[in-house]
């Protein structure tokens, strides 16, 4: 029940990294701009602007459905978080290198993968 | 949503709805500067009936200029009947232009002007819609502008939520729905 | 862009920019195409009846006026892939004392984009209208009849136009009952 619900919390939210939202960004922007130059040359061309507003439409429909749900494409590069527990008193065995260090609370903390 | 309302702290609250407010007087402001060029009270009207098919269908947005006194006929006028609130969208059918009065020719810029009007999908001409006894519209007291330019579809919407109120409540439904799911 | 509903009203506001740039470009395509319509009007017969003007509200008799005429006309180069139709009316315009100037539309039809022709040959008809005069009677004004013409566009600036002055028409509205051909 937890899973399903996790999974459809997923879906509504639509969260994507940083890497897909400037893709997301960049295909809406093309595919928008392509189908209106598209659909305004055919239309124009053919003097018939039932082309200029089917292919534009049709351009519409694709942004929407390419960019708005969450597809796994957009997921490839996630955001790496630094494991929690990893700093402060605990200096019990993190299990990765220490890659530097940093300071919390005036303290100098060990940073590990 | 709800962990929001507990941090709530007045200045942050009092700034978003100043912020809300400017959005507010500013689209305000436009509508009203528009209505002062085209000097028309309703520079932008959506069409409402089917009247004046196949030119226009419900739901086309128009726009108008009141800055043309000399009304030729043939030209699309929008007016609203004395008593009436809905704007009319017909196209004039005849014109008569009074001979003014000699005070009225000192005081006034243009002569009066009678307009008959008819819907170009109507059979009849519109002196079933004036009021009773009245066969011609005034172009000065009734006229609130001449149709210039216009636009396809983009009204329908304003139609539809003012006709079926069932509309607006699903959608703001399915907005409030997004909102409380959403992890924000 | 980070959760859907963000990228759903960043699509929806983009393809809004996007249309409204659209549907300028496509309305200034308009003015580019040359008009040219050509046309002629032949007044056959004037007629003027005196009959009780309709409704239940009104005794008043007025004096109408009946016109029979024949029209040659071709507006092929108004259409363009921005024309949804073409209104062509004609209107009879004439003096007066009370009223100085008055013009009132006798004829008119509706050309959509998809009609099989956009020539108009049309011998001995009727008006559509009959008109009567606000002040109730005619007598023996001199009229004109203009061809005009607007151009409906799918997106874009209503226009307006008229056939030259070389095919005005004019004549004399004829006392009540008379015929007088023209």
């Amino acid at each position: 029940m937890e899973a399903i619900q996790d999974q459809f919390q997923a879906v509504v939210d639509g969260f994507i990294d940083f890497q897909g939202q400037k893709l997301a960004e960049q295909i809406t922007t093309y595919t928008l701009t392509v189908s209106a130059i598209v659909g305004f040359l055919a239309g124009f061309v053919s003097q018939n602007i039932v082309y200029t507003l089917y292919i534009c439409l049709a351009g519409t429909v694709l942004t929407f459905l390419a960019v708005v749900p969450p597809w796994p494409f957009y997921n490839q590069a996630p955001v790496r978080f630094l494991s929690s527990g990893s700093g402060g008193r605990n200096s019990g065995s993190g299990g990765g290198a220490v890659v530097g260090t940093i300071v919390v609370d005036g303290q100098e903390v060990k940073v590990k993968t | 949503m709800l962990s929001a309302l507990s941090a709530y702290q007045p200045r942050q609250l009092l700034a978003q709805v100043l912020n809300f407010g400017l959005i507010l007087s500013t689209a305000f402001m436009m509508w009203k500067s528009l209505s002062l060029v085209t000097n028309s009270p309703s520079p932008i009207v959506v069409v409402l009936s089917g009247s004046m098919e196949p030119a226009f269908q419900r739901g086309d947005l128009l726009f108008l200029w009141n800055r043309g006194v000399d009304t030729q006929v043939g030209e699309i006028v929008v007016f609203n009947i004395q008593g009436k609130s809905i704007p009319i969208v017909h196209r004039a059918l005849r014109k008569h232009v009074s001979r003014p009065s000699a005070k009225q020719s000192k005081s006034r810029a243009y002569p009066p002007l009678k307009l008959l009007t008819k819907g170009d999908n109507n059979a009849q001409d519109d002196v079933v819609l004036y009021t009773p006894g009245q066969h011609y519209i005034d172009r000065e007291k009734e006229v609130i502008g001449s149709v210039k330019a216009y636009v396809p579809f983009v009204g329908y919407v304003t139609i539809l939520l003012s006709e079926h109120p069932m509309v607006k409540t699903v959608v703001l439904g399915i907005m409030g729905l997004f909102v409380i799911l959403q992890r924000e | 862009m980070h959760s859907s509903l963000v990228r759903l009203q960043q699509v929806f506001g983009f393809l809004t920019t996007v249309s409204f740039i659209l549907a300028s470009i496509i309305a200034l395509t308009s003015y580019t195409y040359p008009m040219n319509p050509t046309a002629s009007i032949k007044i056959n017969d004037v007629a003027v009846v005196k009959r009780r003007s309709g409704g239940y509200y009104s005794t008043r008799q007025n004096e109408y006026a009946n016109v029979k005429f024949d029209l040659n006309a071709d507006f092929e180069s108004l259409y363009n892939w921005n024309t949804k139709q073409i209104f062509v009316w004609i209107s009879a315009t004439y003096g007066g004392d009370r009223y100085p100037t008055n013009e009132a539309v006798i004829w008119d039809k509706i050309i959509p984009a998809a009609a099989p022709s956009k020539k108009l040959t049309l011998k001995n008809i009727k008006a559509k209208y009959n008109i009567h005069d606000i002040t109730g009677e005619y007598a023996h004004r001199n009229a004109t009849l203009k061809l005009s013409w607007n151009v409906q566009p799918h997106v874009g600036v209503l226009m307006w136009g008229g056939v030259g002055e070389s095919i005005t028409k004019s004549f004399v509205f004829p006392s009540e009952k008379a015929r007088n051909a023209v």
